[in-house]
């Protein structure tokens, strides 16, 4: 099978009367690291299957390379998977886990310990051939997971979840090792997680995905910077995105902490939202508190209530009339209870349509997924 | 942690208990090491046989047709063994691995045939078989034992207990479903299927009714059925002769469990666990 991009036109999956995944279009790059992510239950797991060919596809077309794959057995896809518990075939030992990968393939018994040893020596397994899954660590066990998929030299590399049963340390070290692997392998690799730092860490391009629908696909500064609605605003970042809804009255943003005036630039486009209700955007990060005396319209007066000290940082939660935003700043950084402003930076603000969270405010590159549905 | 003294008492009761069970087994080894004489005159409860003797077992032996009846009840309790374990894993693997229609209902009838009492399909089966001219045949032992809702059960329970990724794994690296069940499910869940099989065979081994009931040609006679012989040879009973046979077909059977027990042990504790 020829190495090249994943294609999903319009698929769909549904057990019985529950839907999982519903028309979901998807064009996942060849030989780049792909993140779908989500929340747990949101149909990534079931759309790497369905891509596996362990799931049956409902409706729509799934193109491997150029070929159209519904019907395709799973092991004649070309494809490999890495299983959140690694399944290993837990009577067989490394070698044999391994070499279970090639069993339906015509090759020599010479090709076969070349690879196998080959692919032992790239996971830093070698000596351990003879031991048994029992007797392995779990980041052993999770590098015999991605040597049997390695072995097969697949055009396609599938992992779902692979880092999820390892412990915090060993997880941070385990994702820079899955990145300069693929590096070396460079086939198209299809990752799914639902740890929004891993996807933006392992991730060259990320799929969100949530009950059963694409989010927004994008590059991870993409996904970051412009969320294209406010599901992707709040599960991407951590402290998430604050989401401060109202409603825009002539060129300033009424809510509950005050009044945002809006410069012609940021207006230009908004006519048709003239006195909807709508939910404007900001990063904690890019809250910016200060007590210097105030001249510009584009300030707030804000109270700090909670603080929490998360090392690097601290992570305040402010007051403006009736509404409260969270705002991150160094952990340094002192600040006098009285006076406090947020000065805001207008290109810092994120706009989103109050009926159904859509962004208002993508940059031109951007296609908006819902806003064609 | 318990205390000393409510362990000793569990251990005084569980005592007792197995020495009801085991009475009756020391009492038949006793009684197939007397002779007839012994048996009649002493105390029957008296355990130790003083002077002990053979004659029973070289008469069970050498005088009766006891090979030929060992032979028949071996082959019946083999085929049935290896019949029940084959079809119970197919049906097993059927059950997890494929997705049909009234998969579930056709599982649960399997399973509820169990609680079916024997008497009542001990008609129609004899008759079908006496149709089929069956009787007095192995086959009429075999057939009608060779599936059952417990084999197909325990090994659902067991094949279950497989993490479903192992299996998928096993579909991702190509393996046909044949090869799934013969190099991955079988080495995985061999206990069970030790256990099923050790079960099968010691039921079919000690089964008396059905044999009685397809069986009337002297040569067909499985052990239970002959041993029943024994018990109004010309007006009275050789009891001696009797006991030694017992212990004989007893044999076979307890070795089983104790080659196997763990295995036994095991499949039952998990089949409840993991359901």
């Amino acid at each position: 099978m020829e190495m090249g991009e994943i294609k999903l036109c319009n698929v769909a999956k549904t057990y019985g009367t529950q839907v999982a995944v519903e028309d979901f279009s998807l064009t996942i790059p060849a030989g780049k690291r792909t993140v779908l992510l989500g929340p747990s239950g949101g149909g990534k797991s079931s759309v790497l299957r369905m891509i596996a060919g362990l799931e049956e596809i409902t409706a729509g077309q799934l193109f491997l390379g150029n070929q159209l794959a519904n019907h395709i057995e799973p092991g004649d896809r070309g494809v490999a998977m890495v299983f959140q518990n690694y399944a290993l075939y837990p009577h067989l030992s490394v070698w044999d886990n391994v070499a279970y990968a090639l069993m339906n393939r015509k090759l020599s018994q010479e090709d076969i310990g070349t690879r196998i040893q080959q692919a032992l020596e790239v996971l830093k397994l070698n000596g351990y051939e003879k031991r048994m899954p029992r007797e392995l660590s779990g980041g052993q066990r999770q590098r015999v997971a991605l040597a049997r998929a390695l072995v097969k030299e697949a055009p396609f590399f599938l992992l779902d979840e692979p880092l999820s049963n390892l412990d915090a340390q060993l997880r941070t070290h385990a994702r820079t090792e899955l990145v300069k692997l693929h590096e070396w392998m460079k086939t198209t690799m299809v990752y799914v997680t639902h740890d929004q730092v891993e996807a933006m860490t392992v991730g060259q391009y990320v799929a969100v995905i949530h009950e059963g629908r694409l989010q927004q696909e994008g590059t991870p500064e993409e996904i970051y910077q412009y969320p294209a609605n406010t599901f992707v605003a709040s599960f991407i970042g951590n402290p998430s995105m604050n989401l401060l809804s109202g409603t825009l009255m002539g060129d300033r943003f009424l809510f509950a902490g005050g009044a945002i005036p809006l410069s012609n630039r940021v207006l230009s486009g908004m006519d048709a939202h003239q006195g909807q209700e709508m939910i404007v955007g900001i990063r904690p990060e890019n809250v910016r508190l200060t007590t210097d005396p105030g001249i510009s319209m584009l300030e707030l007066p804000v109270r700090v209530e909670r603080v929490e000290n998360w090392g690097q940082q601290r992570i305040l939660s402010v007051g403006m009339g009736e509404t409260q935003m969270l705002a991150a700043v160094p952990a340094d950084q002192v600040f006098a209870a009285e006076n406090l402003r947020w000065r805001i930076d207008e290109s810092k603000l994120r706009f989103f349509r109050g009926a159904d969270g859509v962004a208002l405010t993508l940059p031109q590159t951007m296609t908006q997924k819902q806003e064609v549905a | 942690m318990k205390t000393n003294s409510t362990e000793w008492l569990w251990h005084i009761f569980l005592g007792t208990v197995v020495l009801g069970l085991l009475f009756p087994l020391l009492w038949m080894v006793s009684l197939s090491l007397k002779t007839t004489g012994q048996i009649s005159l002493q105390n029957p409860l008296e355990l130790w046989p003083a002077p002990w003797t053979w004659e029973n077992f070289a008469y069970v032996l050498f005088t009766s047709d006891f090979g030929r009846y060992t032979w028949n009840t071996f082959v019946i309790a083999a085929a049935v063994t290896v019949g029940k374990v084959a079809t119970s894993l197919l049906a097993a693997y059927g059950f997890t691995q494929f997705h049909f229609p009234g998969r579930g209902m056709l599982y649960y009838g399997c399973v509820f045939s169990m609680f079916i009492p024997f008497a009542s399909i001990m008609m129609p089966n004899y008759l079908l078989l006496a149709k089929l001219g069956w009787l007095n045949t192995y086959w009429a032992a075999i057939v009608p034992h060779i599936a059952d809702g417990m084999g197909i059960f325990l090994l659902r329970q067991s094949i279950r207990s497989i993490p479903r990724a192992v299996l998928d794994s096993a579909r991702m690296d190509g393996l046909s479903h044949w090869k799934i069940l013969t190099k991955i499910v079988v080495p995985l869940i061999k206990p069970a299927m030790v256990a099923l099989a050790i079960l099968s065979f010691v039921n079919s081994w000690n089964e008396y009714f059905w044999p009685m009931l397809v069986m009337n040609q002297k040569s067909m006679y499985t052990l239970p059925v002959a041993l029943s012989m024994f018990a109004n040879v010309e007006g009275g009973t050789e009891w001696g002769a009797m006991m030694a046979a017992a212990t004989l077909t007893a044999l076979p059977p307890l070795l089983c469990y104790l080659l196997a027990r763990r295995h036994i042990v095991e499949t039952f504790l998990h089949s409840g666990v993991k359901g």
